[in-house]
This record gives C-alpha cells, sequence and structure tokens, in this order.
C-alpha cells in the first residue's frame, strides 16, 4: 500500500479510507479502555486529561501543599484539577495578605525579607493526616515555621535555630506529632557567628540536628534539644513508624568533608551513609542530662552516648530516604545508580541489638550492609525519591530517565514506568508519607518545563504534573505550571481539612479589637496616636486620621464583616504599608508618621475598590501644607467619622495644616488603630 | 595490606607475577614513570563500597598494561587525581556471583585528564568505565560487558570514545552533565529490560556520534535536555525502539544513519522539536520502511520520509499492543492520519530520505559483531579462567540472529520498495 499522497480518489485509496475509518474507531476503543498509556501523544494526553475535569462549581477532592522554595511560600492546588487554589507566604511579605506589615506577622518575620521553603509536612496522629497543621522549614535562615490548617495562614515561625545550619529536610514529623526534625545540610562552626578556617573543617565545624517540639494541643513549637552530628550535608528526612516508630532516618553526601570545588570533591566516595537515630533515646539521655549547653540548645554527642546514632551505608550521594506505611522498608537512592535500595527495619534492628558493626565513621557506629540491605531493585537511572499507595506499590522519581517507576514493595517487581517532562525531583503520592496512604493521585515536581507552557521569557516555570495511579498503569493526566520551586508536597484529603469559613468572633482575643462604630476612635497619648478602626463593607471607622510629624502610629483594624470571603485590606499610599483583615480578625499596624501632607488610605481588596467613590478621593494635596495654607481647616486633632449620607461628605479640606504634621487620609473603609494607648482606649 | 609502588612492579608479561591483597589493601602506584606490568593482581575484600580498588594510580604518568586484575567489592583500577597514564591490554574483572551494586567499578576515573585507555577487557564490574570529572582522555577498543553501565560519565568532557564494544550491561552508556565529545565507531549491542538504554544522554551538549553500531537493545540512544548533538552515520538495528527524542533537546542534527529493522524507529514526545533530520547538501537517513522512490538517481528519495507508526508511543511501554498496532490497521492509519492529522502526534520528517543503507558499514558492523567475545560463564569465578578466554573470539547465537536479521534487511529492503514503486507506480 503506498502511502503517496495522490489526490485523486480512486477505489484502492476509498477503500483505505474506510478501513481507516474503522481502524480509527478501534484506536478510539482501545485507548478509552486502555487505563495506562505513555501520553506522548495528543489525543492520548487529551483523553487522558478529561479524567482531571472538575466542572464550575463543584470541588476537588485533595488538597496539595507544595513548597514554595525560595519564594519563600507555600502553593496550594486541588487535586484533580490542578487548580492553584492559593499561595500561602510564610518566610516572604506578601501585600495580598498583608503578609509582613502588620506588627503580628512583621515580628514573626524577624527582619528577613525571604526564606526557602524546601519540605512542607502535614501534622499526623497515630500516624495519619490529623488536617491541623503544616509545618514548613526555611532552609536559608534556619526556621521553621507552623501554618494552621483553619485559617490557612502561618500561626509560628521558630527560629534562626542556634547551630543549625542549612536544615534542608525539615521538618519532617513523628507519627503522633511530638516531634519534627531540622538537621542542616551546610555545616557550620558552632555557636553561629564563630570564624573559622575551612582548614578546621573537621573539628569545629558541625553538621546539628534540631529536635523541635509540637504542644500537641496548640502546636507551639519549641526546640527541645540538638544531635550534634559530624560536618556532612545532611539532605533528606523522614521518620520510622509502626515497628520503626522513635526512629527517625537522614541522607548524608559529602562524607568526604570537602570544603572547596563541591561538585567534584563532595562526591568521590562510592558510599555514603544514612544515619539512623533513636530519636526516642536522645530525648530520654536529654532529660537524664547527657548534654551541653551550646548557644542556649541542649546538644547531645551521640559519639558520647552510644546507641543512639548508627550509619548505614548508602550508594553514592544518596537523595531520597523514605519509609513504607508499615514501617518496615528504608528506601533510599543513591542518585547514580540505575537501583535503589531497600533496607529491611528488623534487620537493622537486629544489627543494632547485636551490635554487629563493621567500623565506625566519626565515632558513629556502621551497620553492614549487606546485613541490613534486602533488595537493591532495578528502578531505573537516577532514583531520587519513592512514595508509596495504600496497596504496597511504590513509586520511585527518576531523575536521569525523566520519569516515574512503579514498583511492589517485598516482591521487588517493576511494573510500570512513565516519562515526564522534565528532570524530577520529588513525587508525593495522596498520604504517602503517612501509616495510611490514600493512593489514587501521583504528582511529580518537576524542575524544568521547558516548552510545555507558552513562553514567558528566560524564566521558565516549573511544572507539576499529575499522574493517576488509581489502575494498574500510570497515566500522566495533567502539567500545572507553578513559580519556583517546589522540591516537596504532600497530599491530603480535603474532608481531613477543616477551613474556618470566618474568623469567628469569640475567637478574636485580640485586646484591641472593635466591634463597633461608637467603639472606635483615636486617641493620644503624648506623640504615641492609638486609632482603633473598624472595617465593613464598605468603609472604614473612623475615615480620617489626623496626626503630628514624628508620631507614633498605631492602627488596630478589626474586619466586623461576619460573611465568608469578605477579606478587607487597608493600604496607606507612600507610606509603604499593606495589611489584609479576614473577617472576624483584628490586625495592628504601627509606623512613625515621618512623612507630612496628605495620604490616601484605602481598602486594598475588592469591596473598597468597588465602592470607587469611597476608595477613590478626590485629589488630595500631596505636598506640605505650606503650599496650600489657605485651605486648612481648623485643627482638629481626632476627627471622627461622619455619619454622612454622602460618601464623600468627610473630605473637606481643613483649614488650618500645620506643616509639621502629617495627616493620614483614608480613602473609604475604615479602621482598626491600636497603639501606645491600646491600654488606656480598651 | 597496602603495597606502595613507588617504582615499576614488572611481571613477565604472562601474567605469573601475582599479588594478592586481602581485605582492606591496596596496590598504589605513585606514578612519575612508574608501571605495573603483566601482572595478576586479585583483590579479595568483602566490604561492599569500601571505595578500595585493587590499582590505585596516584600523580601523573603511569603505565598499567598486560595485567589481569581481579577484583570483588573493591574498584579495579582506580585513577585517582592527576593523569596522563597509559592503560592497556588488562583484564580486570569483577566477581560474577555478586550482585550487579555490590562490585567496584572496572575502571574509576576521578578528577583526571588525558589518561590513554585501550583495549582493555572489562567485565562483571558496576560501572564498566566510571568518568567523574574526566577532560581529554582517550578511550579506544575496550570491550565492556556484563556490568551496570557500561560507560558512565558524569561532568566530563573532551573525551574520544572510539571502537569500544559495550554488551549484555544493564546500560550500555549513559553521559550526564557531559559535552564535547566524540564518540565513533562504537559497538553497542544487546541491552534489554527497561532500563536497555544504549546511549543516554542527559544535559549532554555539542557532542558528535558517529559511525556506532546500536544493535539490539531496548533503546537506542535517548535525548533529555541535550542540545546540538551531532548523530551521524550510525546504524540503528533491531532495537526496540532506536531513537527518543524529548522536545526538551533542541538543535540536535540526526543525519546519514541507517534505521533498519528496528521495532520502531522514532518516538518524539509531544513539543516543539528543532532537530534536523536531513539537509540539501547531507541528505537525510535511512528508513527501512521508506516507501518512496529514488527518481532522479542521486540516493535519495523523491518525497520526503514521515515516520510511519504515529503510534509508537502506544506501545513503547505496552508491547503486548505491539500485535495491532504493527498490523495493516497501522497503514491505514498511517495514511488517514497523513491526509487528517488529528492526533497531533510529532513525527519526524525527513525530507531527502536515502535509499539504501551504508552497505559498507552493514559489512562491516557484522564483521565486528561476529568477533564479539563470548559472555563469561556467569558460573565460574573469573580467577578460574586464564586470561586468554576472555579474548577468545567467538559468536554467540543471538549475534548470528542479529546478522540474520540485518542483513536480510539489508538486502530484501531495496527489493521490496522496487515492488511498492511498481504498485504505487500503476496507481
Amino acid at each position: 500500500m503506498a502511502k503517496s499522497k495522490g489526490s485523486r480518489l480512486n477505489p484502492v485509496s476509498l477503500g483505505i479510507g474506510v478501513f481507516a475509518v474503522a481502524a480509527l474507531v478501534l484506536v478510539f476503543v482501545a485507548l478509552g479502555n486502555r487505563n495506562a498509556a505513555e501520553p506522548t501523544g495528543a489525543l492520548d494526553a487529551g483523553l487522558a486529561h478529561a479524567k482531571t475535569a472538575v466542572p464550575p462549581g463543584e470541588l476537588d477532592d485533595y488538597y496539595l501543599f507544595a513548597s514554595g522554595g525560595h519564594s519563600g511560600q507555600v502553593y496550594v492546588y486541588g487535586i484533580p484539577s490542578m487548580r492553584r487554589i492559593r499561595t500561602i507566604p510564610v518566610f516572604t511579605p506578601d501585600p495580598v495578605h498583608g503578609w509582613g506589615w502588620d506588627d503580628e506577622s512583621r515580628e514573626m518575620l524577624g527582619g528577613y525579607t525571604w526564606g526557602d521553603v524546601h519540605h512542607v509536612r502535614l501534622s499526623m496522629t497515630d500516624g495519619e493526616y490529623d488536617g491541623r497543621w503544616l509545618f514548613v522549614n526555611d532552609n536559608a535562615n534556619n526556621r521553621v515555621a507552623r501554618i494552621d490548617l483553619d485559617t490557612f495562614a502561618p500561626r509560628q515561625i521558630l527560629g534562626p535555630l542556634p547551630n543549625t545550619m542549612g536544615p534542608h529536610c525539615a521538618a519532617f514529623i513523628t507519627p503522633n506529632s511530638e516531634y519534627l526534625f531540622a538537621p542542616a545540610r551546610f555545616s557550620a562552626p558552632i555557636p553561629h557567628g564563630t570564624y573559622a578556617s575551612l582548614d578546621e573543617f573537621g573539628d569545629v565545624f558541625w553538621g546539628v540536628l534540631s529536635a523541635v517540639s509540637i504542644e500537641s494541643d496548640t502546636g507551639h513549637m519549641d526546640l527541645a534539644w540538638q544531635l550534634k552530628l559530624p560536618p556532612w550535608n545532611w539532605d533528606k528526612g523522614s521518620v520510622g513508624k509502626g515497628e520503626s516508630d522513635g526512629w527517625g532516618f537522614v541522607t548524608a553526601y559529602n562524607t568526604e568533608e570537602a570544603t572547596t570545588v563541591l561538585e567534584v570533591n563532595a562526591s568521590q566516595r562510592d558510599k555514603d551513609y544514612v544515619l539512623a537515630f533513636n530519636w526516642r533515646a536522645a530525648e530520654q539521655a536529654v532529660a537524664n542530662g547527657q548534654y551541653e549547653i551550646i548557644d542556649g540548645a541542649k546538644v547531645l554527642d551521640p559519639v558520647k552516648v552510644p546507641g543512639i546514632a548508627f550509619l548505614l551505608p548508602a550508594g553514592k550521594s544518596p537523595h531520597g530516604v523514605d519509609v513504607s506505611p508499615d514501617g518496615r522498608w528504608i528506601v533510599a537512592s543513591g542518585k547514580l545508580s540505575p537501583t535503589t535500595t531497600v533496607f529491611d527495619w528488623r534487620k537493622v534492628k537486629e544489627a543494632v541489638e547485636k551490635e554487629n558493626f563493621q567500623g565506625y565513621e566519626r565515632g558513629l557506629p556502621i551497620l553492614s550492609y549487606e546485613d541490613v540491605r534486602v533488595a537493591e531493585v532495578p528502578v531505573g537511572l537516577g532514583p531520587l525519591h519513592t512514595d508509596f499507595d495504600n496497596d504496597g506499590y511504590a513509586y520511585t522519581s527518576l531523575f536521569l530517565e525523566s520519569a516515574i517507576v512503579k514498583w511492589k514493595l517485598g516482591t521487588w517487581e517493576v511494573l510500570d514506568k512513565v516519562n515526564i517532562h522534565y528532570n524530577t525531583g520529588h513525587l508525593a503520592v495522596a498520604g504517602g508519607s503517612s501509616m495510611k496512604p490514600y493512593g489514587e493521585w501521583l504528582v511529580t515536581l518537576n524542575k524544568l518545563s521547558k516548552d510545555r507552557f507558552i513562553g514567558v521569557g528566560p524564566s521558565y516555570p516549573e511544572n507539576l504534573q499529575l499522574i493517576n495511579i488509581s489502575g494498574e498503569k500510570m497515566e500522566l493526566v495533567a502539567d500545572a505550571p507553578s513559580d519556583p520551586e517546589p522540591h516537596y508536597a504532600e497530599i491530603i484529603p480535603a474532608r481531613l481539612v477543616n477551613p474556618l469559613e470566618v474568623f469567628p468572633r469569640e475567637r478574636n482575643d485580640h485586646p484591641c479589637a472593635t466591634w463597633s462604630h461608637a467603639d472606635t476612635g483615636i486617641e493620644r497619648n503624648g506623640n504615641e496616636v492609638t486609632v482603633r478602626m473598624t472595617a465593613v463593607r464598605s468603609r472604614f471607622t473612623p475615615d480620617i486620621i489626623e496626626v503630628n510629624e514624628g508620631d507614633h502610629v498605631t492602627i488596630h483594624v478589626t474586619n466586623i464583616d461576619q460573611e465568608p470571603d469578605i477579606t478587607h485590606g487597608l493600604g496607606i499610599s507612600l507610606y509603604d504599608i499593606a495589611i489584609g483583615v479576614d473577617p472576624g480578625q483584628t490586625k495592628t499596624v504601627s509606623f512613625v508618621a515621618d512623612k507630612p501632607g496628605v495620604y490616601t488610605f484605602y481598602c486594598t481588596d475588592f469591596w473598597g475598590r468597588r465602592r470607587g467613590l469611597f476608595r477613590q478621593p478626590p485629589p488630595l494635596p500631596a505636598a506640605p501644607l505650606r503650599a496650600r495654607p489657605r485651605r486648612h481647616p481648623q485643627r482638629r486633632p481626632l476627627p471622627r467619622p461622619k455619619s454622612s449620607s454622602h460618601p464623600t461628605a468627610h473630605l473637606r479640606w481643613p483649614r488650618r495644616w500645620p506643616r509639621s504634621r502629617t495627616v493620614v487620609r483614608y480613602a473609604s473603609a475604615r479602621e482598626c488603630i491600636k497603639g501606645p494607648s491600646s491600654s488606656t482606649g480598651a | 595490606m597496602t603495597l606502595i609502588a613507588e617504582t615499576s612492579h614488572n611481571g613477565d608479561g604472562a601474567g605469573s607475577d601475582s599479588v594478592e591483597i586481602v581485605g582492606e589493601g591496596e596496590l598504589v602506584i605513585v606514578a612519575d614513570g612508574g608501571s605495573l606490568i603483566g601482572v595478576t593482581v586479585r583483590h579479595v575484600g568483602t566490604l561492599v563500597r569500601s571505595d578500595e580498588a585493587a590499582v590505585r594510580l596516584w600523580e601523573h604518568g603511569a603505565t598499567v598494561r598486560d595485567n589481569t586484575i581481579m577484583f570483588d567489592t573493591a574498584h579495579g583500577i582506580y585513577v585517582e587525581r592527576g593523569g596522563n597514564h597509559v592503560i592497556q591490554n588488562n583484564v580486570i574483572i569483577g566477581r560474577v556471583e555478586r550482585g550487579v551494586d555490590d562490585r567496584g567499578n572496572g575502571l574509576f576515573l576521578f578528577d583526571t585528564e588525558g589518561n590513554h585507555i585501550e583495549n582493555n577487557r572489562i567485565a562483571h564490574a558496576r560501572d564498566g568505565i566510571y568518568l567523574h570529572f574526566v577532560a581529554m582522555d582517550t578511550i579506544v577498543g575496550n570491550d565492556i560487558s556484563h556490568s551496570r553501565y557500561g560507560i558512565h560519565s558524569m561532568f566530563s568532557s573532551d573525551i574520544v570514545y572510539e571502537t569500544n564494544r559495550l554488551y549484555r550491561n544493564v546500560v550500555g552508556s549513559a553521559f550526564m552533565y557531559s559535552k564535547h565529545m566524540h564518540f565513533v565507531g562504537n559497538v553497542i549491542v544487546d541491552h534489554g529490560g527497561h532500563r536497555g538504554y544504549a546511549i543516554l544522554l542527559k544535559d549532554g551538549n555539542r557532542n558528535r556520534l558517529d559511525d556506532n553500531y546500536i544493535v539490539g537493545n531496548n533503546l537506542g540512544l535517548f535525548f533529555d535536555l541535550s542540545d546540538e548533538n551531532e548523530i551521524e552515520n550510525n546504524i540503528f538495528a533491531a532495537n526496540n525502539l532506536a531513537v527518543e527524542l524529548f522536545s526538551s533537546s533542541v538543535r540536535n542534527r540526526i543525519i546519514g544513519n541507517s534505521f533498519i529493522g528496528n521495532r520502531i524507529d522514532t518516538l518524539l514526545h509531544v513539543g516543539r522539536h528543532s532537530t534536523v533530520w536531513s539537509t540539501e547538501q547531507a541528505g537525510g537517513n535511512y528508513w527501512d520502511t521508506y516507501r518512496g522512490v529514488d527518481i532522479d538517481g542521486f540516493g535519495f528519495g523523491a518525497l520526503p520520509h514521515t515516520s510511519t507508526n504515529p503510534f509508537g508511543f502506544l506501545t513503547r511501554n505496552n508491547p503486548e499492543l505491539a500485535a495491532f498496532y504493527l498490523g495493516p490497521a497501522v497503514e491505514a492509519l498511517a495514511w488517514a492520519e497523513q491526509a487528517f492529522p488529528l492526533l497531533r502526534v510529532p513525527r519526524v520528517t525527513d525530507e531527502r530520505p536515502r535509499v539504501q543503507p551504508d552497505h559498507a558499514a552493514l559489512a562491516d558492523m557484522r564483521g565486528r559483531l561476529a568477533s564479539l567475545i563470548q559472555p563469561l560463564d556467569s558460573s565460574v569465578y573469573a580467577e578460574d579462567f586464564p586470561a586468554s578466554a576472555y579474548r577468545r573470539p567467538a559468536g554467540p547465537s543471538f549475534v548470528a540472529a542479529l546478522g540474520l536479521l540485518v542483513g536480510g534487511a539489508a538486502m530484501f529492503g531495496p527489493l521490496l520498495r522496487g515492488t511498492r514503486a511498481a504498485t504505487s507506480s500503476k496507481g
């Protein structure tokens, strides 16, 4: 049958055409029935993509929490639609939520303007996700943070942690959320601030692991104790669960202890290690006083207190170490290998109990590889991370092959492989890090998108790809762009998370919360000016604030709306202030009124903007007063909100305007201000 | 026990002088003219990943030739920094009964340059030759089999690989972050299974791969994130999939190659492709599935070649579907797809396909395949073999089968094409 492109219609080509149509139908049927295909063809991908459809008005089944890398944020996606639902600012100021401008968040940020979120970890009860909190790390500034999943907002940032530098794989968490762990990827002289030459690397540099305790009721984090580990690069971590409960596992590279030309010298050795540490024993040792205080932290040296830390040899530069849901199999992958290694917890435990060591490195006992390893699973080239589903299957991301491979725990059979685009890093199965995986969906966090989206210039988005793992074969079903750079993600059923619709008034414990217009006002105490303000659709009360240049101004804004989705914002022009107030919430912002003149403030959220008349005041003099002396009204230190029928009725020019004074002028909404007079104003 | 050979340690060339190293020892050659010639070195160790070597080279300019090096958990020869060594005619054999991951590397080159590595026989290693930050080496005529990666190159550049033979490893060769290599005249045969890549390029840029014979592998040549490589005059025969291209790889040039008897010639992932499959001057590739005829007699088909199996992607990981997709339905589908491109599957378009494969190369390839060394008997530890056993040429049956297949395709292809041409001229 010639495939010539003859244009004449003849019986032969007609026959071929009929046959082709029939065959095409067959193929469509085959595609429809086939649960897994390499979605390389656009048709195939299109059919697969249909499975992610969540019609308008309907809701996703799962949340995906993805770390936002050096954006300092956390991204929230819905699965299966892969719609990005929310960006939660954590370590980075974000005017969308006023994060970093109000006093509380500004204090939490501690003067840092960015962070590097590598890992997110959901809180667990009995090894299962409980939907209460999300813990994240800041690899750059040695911090960890807790996001409350009722408000989807950070509630605590702990750190910078002493002695720990670059807690890359924090915050992996114990099965009952007793602790999260934060080991150092960048070893440094301790305490921080100590100068040392790199020649002393082996002597004064340490890779300190922080154990952060979590209060079971409130989620409040505290630095409990630290483990003084060798100056290696502690890369990835997981905790034991089930039969391995009480232990934690961390991979290490650069056991060469190289300090220069790291890409060469930190990967010379053929082996590196997985650290197994008994955190219950460490906890006990600390309780027994077996620690020294360094920079205020209780630091335990596992060389001096045996029985706490052991080394498992692993392939060169191992990346992920992941523990199966039942806690028995510990999977670690040497980055360059075409296999992934599985250790048997029972054998590890036995070797530890029998003290069956093949030697020591930096005083830590090394278990024999052949004693504890049960399988080298031929997953493919460049395995990085493994996650698990609820049917005993494991899924490993293959960096070199740009693929995800599915294999079976126990039999170690490799069952299926699907290509991804491009350069997978971590992958997440729903519930995969807990004792109760949900399976169904897998998301691979790809470092590069290359040609997968319409171009946005030379800086490319990353690519999150959704894979359906509910069938025998994996099926790539969706691409979703992401800002740089998700390193890790966890997936939780939406039903386990119970976000607030509004902030209930009774939960607002802010001392300067103001619930009625009558209680609002502006008070002066010396040069401290406190404004107690309400915001409601579509009004700030008070809506004029007049202060003197140099005053310390504190504004407490209470959003007295109690209906869902009515968030207000308060932006003050040229004062570089933007705060966000959810319904029922009170936020405080304080600043020095150091710019004389007249400035608008307005609601940055939808309501103010919509009532343009409120929000768009008539042109105001932005210049110092002396430019328009005649227009100044009589001085009125604490202007009251106008109860006018016309929204702009209050916008009168002052008759007299002292040049030394700053007027912060509002456009529409009202605000709550707190300040030095809060004690008297409450 | 660690032996430091400050000067030369030379045997009689027949391997009768022997050194046994037990446990953690090494034979260390501190070069500057040092040499190790005609010696049998046997390393007996038990610790996996001990990072020791049977022979370790330091500094510059050692000569290591005509030795038989048997190793287990250690590496065979470990070149640690320095360079300009000559490593020639050695037999480097790992312990066969160990799992492939529990052996050391045959030849481990670390942060070194300017070495000349020729005619070594490496088998039963973890990685046959592992290069880590290596530059300007020549690796010629080596024979690597039954290992994990035959050649494993990380961050290495300006390496010449010539006339090496890689067969029956887990992966033939893998090049990551490796550039400016010249990979020429190598034979890569019989890498099966889902990890059976003959050549894997990941972040491999501006390499030249010429005149290689890539036969009987699961996947012949794989590109991801690899740009501006020149792939010319190679023969891809009897592979499950000859070339797989992610659209993350741009501006590669694939011309003058012969694709013969592959189940799927090319698999292009969805995306924007910029690969050059033919030029006006050099022409394109030979495809045994090409249906056109050479009208003007210059050796190129009058019509472009487009990949005839747009459903290759369906069968890459689902070989059981092949029976359906390779039947006449696919012919019809291909026709229909050409007329009504519904599927938008990216396909190869070769504007100037060759109508003849490179017969001289095919003949040469048959000879090269036939001379492949017999695989080692997997039941016996290498030390029980005299070194000569590894050099005995023999033709395993799979090579014969491949030869038949390739030869047949080359012979009958033109005949079949003639028939088709007659048919189409009638229509």
